[in-house]
């Protein structure tokens, strides 16, 4: 991205999300700052003008996303775009007031005969307070429906925010289409939840120097201690890493199967790493909700813990590796091969 | 700090694609020893060949006999000798950081003299940084040079100097006046130069390219100093910005992961392709931060900081995947096996704590990670 938007939407997140104060607990999103993030068309970065949405190009979006980490922004921004998007790509038209959620668990959908829906969509973000929900059902189809016409059993993530499972029993859908698929929605979404944890872990980057600096302890600011350095240096390097991942998914919106899985298995370990690291250097003061970075590490959870297990997608790229010609032009190769099963 | 993500055009993979198919050729599996990245064995002949490729000194201006082509090309040539674990030795310092050293600091006689030969990939150079006493804090440097009736005397010791035997010229540090910093200056030191001796010490897998250099009452002309006098400090700091950044930081288990991908021990193993899995999505983020500092080395950037962040990751990582491929392999391998795969298991076995020392230890990368973090 294109740092054009992050300069013109720094002073909106910095209003929304201010970095000086603590992170809270969420709430239902219209008491969030989501209206004022969908006023101003944000919700819809990434689906064209000419569809309804507020144009924009994919790495746009990942800029987007990568601001609302770094702001720790209480909204499904990650599950707003990307199921406005699919919405798009399955040829349905926008309703673009529409609050949008996709669910991010396991879930099952039929559509009956009679164009009706039921099943279940499994940790939906905002499920019970969004307007709509788009879910790729049993049978390939795009399905948009209303989360009120659902039986909500409420949840929170591990960052506590809202993430409910809806239960339909032949509701009516809003609409029913065809050409995209749970597969492209899952690589959007990774993509996009890499970027979230790149801004995340460059806050926590910034926060971690900025106590080390200022915390005395044994006479001198703790961060001229070498053992207190090194986790300093540690979160940064996750910082640049996941960044550098992020910026790299983001050069193309045509994602390939195996970079994603390399993006999100390394974001994930790395996110860990440096959450880690972050408390440690932070002490005692880290573990409470006054202190913004538990907002963070506990959002780096949520967004590293969906949409499949690390070690089957591990296996997978090293079953793939396995049958390519050359495990060095997986890496080096301008091609990618398709990720085995 | 950003890394700004990049792609190679049609014409770096068109490179790549020369590149593969010379290599194929040149370097038949079997017909050279294999090597560990920049460890690679030493010879002569090789790297004239790949001289006369245009392969060597590639990042230098072509009115010096280099190639006037870019970091990044650089690399993807680099890239293909590594994977293959191909015997780059005798070229690889010059080529790597000497090469740019001498014409970004040297004489424009320095430059004609030593530029062509080097990129004829005829030269080897190999560096006398660290002491007895001076090894991760390179600033107590103490061999001396001492100007005397317009010639240098050199006395003193250099230690742990990779390939010494086998260059044709070293690149030496040395005390020129007290200051910490400011009192080092570099030295060009040719192979046979009189009162300079190099013993091989024997490296921990028997091998005999590291070595100890002795100068007693040594005498170099001027012509032979490289930059200011006081000014070496500084021009090793850029040249390790060189030595730090490149992908041989991650590059040395490749041939050996190269051969284990394809091998029955994976495509027969979940667990094993649990772990290749694993190592074949970190590499693949270290090559495009490798490639993305190369871009900035093209812009004429030296990104020192970047360098270290990640030569300090992708150096452990080097080692973690070493222990990831032993764990699948059942038994100790034998440095003497006739399959040389195996034999290159157990040479990475005991080398492998060299990764995270050379060009710096990950202790002090930290430090100059951290000084760095501060200054922006």
């Amino acid at each position: 991205m294109t740092s054009d938007l992050t300069a013109a939407l720094g002073d909106f997140f910095a209003a929304a999300w201010p970095t000086d104060a603590p992170i809270g607990e969420s709430g239902p999103l219209a008491e969030t700052p989501w209206p004022l993030f969908a006023d101003l068309g944000l919700h819809l970065v990434g689906v064209p003008e000419d569809r309804e949405g507020s144009g924009g190009t994919f790495a746009d979006l990942m800029a987007l996303a990568t601001l609302a980490g770094r702001h720790a922004s209480d909204i499904p921004v990650v599950e707003a775009t990307t199921g406005a998007w699919a919405l798009v790509e399955a040829g349905l038209p926008l309703q673009p007031m529409a609050s949008i959620s996709i669910p991010v668990g396991a879930s099952s959908l039929t559509i009956h005969d009679d164009q009706t829906v039921s099943g279940i969509l499994a940790d939906v973000p905002w499920g019970s307070t969004v307007d709509l929900v788009v879910a790729i059902a049993d049978d390939g189809r795009t399905v948009v429906v209303k989360a009120r016409d659902a039986t909500v059993r409420h949840g929170v993530d591990l960052a506590g925010q809202p993430r409910d499972t809806l239960t339909f029993s032949q509701v009516a859908a809003v609409a029913i289409g065809a050409g995209t698929s749970a597969d492209h929605v899952r690589r959007r979404a990774v993509a996009l939840r890499v970027a979230l944890v790149a801004g995340a872990l460059q806050a926590i980057s910034a926060l971690t120097r900025r106590y080390v600096s200022e915390r005395v302890q044994f006479g001198k600011p703790i961060g001229a201690f070498q053992a207190v350095q090194a986790h300093v240096v540690q979160i940064e390097q996750m910082a640049v890493m996941c960044t550098a991942v992020a910026d790299r998914l983001a050069l193309d919106d045509d994602l390939k199967d195996v970079d994603v899985a390399a993006a999100q298995l390394v974001t994930a370990e790395n996110a860990l790493v440096a959450a880690r690291a972050a408390h440690q250097a932070h002490g005692a003061i880290g573990m409470t909700q006054e202190y913004r970075l538990q907002g963070y590490t506990r959002r780096l959870h949520t967004w590293t813990g969906d949409f499949g297990e690390p070690i089957d997608l591990s296996r997978r790229l090293g079953n793939t590796a396995a049958h390519e010609p050359s495990f060095a032009r997986l890496i080096l190769d301008h091609d990618r091969p398709e990720l085995l099963p | 700090m950003n890394l700004v993500p990049t792609t190679l055009t049609a014409e770096e993979r068109a490179l790549q694609a020369d590149v593969r198919a010379y290599l194929d050729e040149r370097l038949a599996p079997g017909t050279y020893p294999l090597g560990l990245g920049m460890a690679g064995a030493v010879d002569a002949d090789f790297s004239r060949d790949l001289g006369s490729q245009g392969w060597i000194g590639m990042a230098l201006p072509a009115e010096y006999g280099g190639g006037g082509r870019t970091a990044v090309e650089r690399q993807i040539v680099v890239e293909e000798l590594l994977t293959r674990g191909a015997p780059v030795g005798f070229h690889w310092t010059a080529d790597r950081q000497s090469g740019l050293n001498i014409f970004h600091n040297g004489t424009e006689e320095q430059r004609r003299e030593l530029l062509p030969g080097i990129s004829r990939g005829e030269l080897s150079f190999a560096i006398g940084m660290s002491e007895p006493d001076a090894g991760s804090d390179l600033a107590a440097v103490r061999s001396r040079a001492v100007l005397e009736d317009g010639t240098w005397r050199i006395d003193g010791t250099k230690i742990w100097t990779s390939n010494a035997t086998t260059a044709t010229h070293l690149l030496c540090l040395f005390r020129t006046s007290e200051g910490r910093h400011d009192g080092l200056t570099q030295f060009i030191v040719p192979q046979g130069t009189p009162g300079m001796t190099i013993a091989p010490i024997p490296f921990i897998d028997g091998t005999r390219h590291f070595c100890e250099v002795s100068f007693d009452g040594v005498r170099l002309p001027d012509s032979a100093r490289l930059g200011a006098v006081g000014a070496g400090w500084g021009q090793n700091t850029s040249e390790l910005a060189l030595e730090r950044g490149g992908v041989d930081r991650w590059m040395s288990m490749m041939p050996l992961l190269e051969h284990w991908a394809r091998s029955a021990d994976v495509r027969d193993s979940v667990p094993a392709q649990i772990d290749l899995g694993r190592i074949l999505a970190r590499l693949w983020v270290y090559r495009g931060m490798s490639l993305s500092i190369a871009r900035l080395v093209d812009s004429g950037v030296f990104p020192v900081v970047e360098a270290a962040l990640v030569k300090e990751m992708a150096t452990q990582f080097e080692q973690e995947s070493l222990s990831l491929v032993r764990r699948h392999y059942g038994r100790t391998p034998a440095l003497t096996s006739d399959d040389p795969w195996e034999a290159l298991l157990a040479q990475a076995i005991l080398v492998g704590p060299s990764w995270t020392l050379r060009g710096g230890t990950t202790e002090i990368l930290r430090t100059v990670i951290s000084k760095g973090l501060i200054k922006r």
